[in-house]
């Protein structure tokens, strides 16, 4: 066996995680080998060590912000009345329902989907302006990344404060498009469309919902 | 009552029963605190960051795919909410003094000194490795997952994630013995 070999199952020997044959082979060489000794006694030495920065307990308040959370988030499932029949009465999937939602736009064009349970909070100018550089932020990563609006709450909020902007640029009516295409949460991608009915007169939103009604 | 594991609970809350994900919380967030807390060495941060990890597995529950380890996503989870964190907040210090940890059981004051300066060298070494070194000793050594795990969890083959561990204790070695 030779030294470099060892360097790289030197933690499994020492843990006892290697088969018996490997053991043995190990053994002698440590038996002639000083370099690797040294190194034995001193990753053994390290391992022993490491134990000492053992887990601490959190601070009482993390449990509390916790619950505190999911009763902010149970809340925002139970208020908005449409994310309650697809998951308990029947068995519509989501996007059947999405699909209902985007053709009762197209043809009805009420804002009606919301409702007037999502509490709307008027947002400064600068804020708006964060708010929407962050969800168009979002909108420009993949998955893992796009996960940078925290909660759906501030996602929905970010759209629900577009939504009261007089005017909006293309920009962001493109934007408003890929969260109603791509958001995870039903409830932002219902805000998107709610905000989107306003526009349905523009070619890229119908598209979008007849893109919508064809999955 | 009914014992459900952890996957049967994360599919429970990704249909809507988010009070599934309290007894997740409550067998994770210390653990996840822990890996928080040694890869940034500061409290306050390292609670709220373990915070933002349970936010995200409630927005992100319809993504969740029951085939999944609840377990591994949570990690894949944890360590993007530290690779954002550590990208926004790289110049952010330490709020983190081993003193106020001190407790006041039978040890001497001489013990404690010893046990201290072992904590602040380990700790010195550790800084000196590359995040990513850090992140695999976290993973493999503190969390204590297996090489299986830690491959789900980066999406490293098994033996890429065995030869990292290994070449990051080594250089964490190397560090450790030039301070003591
Ligand atoms: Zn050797």
């Amino acid at each position: 066996m030779e030294c470099k070999n060892i360097q790289n199952i030197l933690i499994d020997f020492i843990e006892g995680n290697v088969p018996d044959d490997v053991k043995v082979q190990l053994e002698e060489h440590l038996l002639t080998c000083t370099q690797c000794r040294k190194e034995h006694k001193q990753t053994h030495q390290l391992i022993e060590e490491l134990s000492v920065l053992e887990d601490k307990t959190p601070n009482v308040q993390l449990k509390e912000d916790f619950y505190t959370m999911l009763e902010q988030e149970k809340e925002l499932i139970t208020k908005s009345p449409l994310i309650k029949k697809p998951y308990s009465e029947n068995n519509l999937s989501i996007w059947s329902y999405i699909k209902y939602a985007a053709s009762a736009i197209i043809l009805l064009g009420f804002g009606f989907l919301l409702g007037r349970n999502m509490q709307i909070q008027s947002v400064k100018n600068s804020e708006i302006a964060a708010l929407r550089s962050e969800l168009y932020s979002m909108q420009q990563t993949a998955t893992t990344a796009s996960l940078s609006i925290p909660t759906a709450s501030q996602r929905l909020k970010a759209v629900n404060t577009i939504n009261e902007q007089v005017k909006v640029d293309i920009k962001t009516v493109a934007l408003l498009i890929n969260t109603f295409k791509t958001d995870e949460n039903i409830n932002v991608r219902m805000a998107a469309a709610n905000a989107l009915s306003k526009y349905k007169e523009s070619p890229d939103v119908r598209d979008a919902f007849l893109e919508v009604l064809e999955k | 009552m009914e014992k459900f594991n952890d996957e049967q609970l994360m599919q429970k809350v990704k249909n809507g029963d988010l009070d599934s994900l309290a007894p997740l919380f409550e067998k994770y967030h210390v653990r996840l605190y822990n890996f928080f807390l040694r890869l940034t060495q500061n409290k306050d941060l390292s609670g709220d960051l373990t915070q933002n990890v349970f936010r995200r597995i409630i927005s992100y529950r319809e993504s969740y795919n029951e085939d999944w380890k609840f377990k591994s996503w949570m990690y894949q989870i944890a360590r993007n909410v530290h690779l954002k964190n550590y990208q926004e907040n790289k110049f952010l210090r330490s709020d983190y003094q081993e003193t106020e940890e001190l407790n006041n059981d039978s040890k001497s004051a001489l013990e404690e000194m010893e046990m201290e300066t072992r904590k602040s060298n380990l700790y010195e070494a550790l800084n000196q490795l590359s995040p990513e070194q850090r992140e695999i000793i976290e993973l493999s050594r503190f969390q204590g997952l297996k090489y299986q795990e830690i491959s789900e969890i980066t999406g490293n083959s098994v033996t890429a994630i065995k030869v990292k561990v290994h070449r990051a204790m080594h250089k964490l070695r190397e560090l450790y013995f030039e301070l003591v």
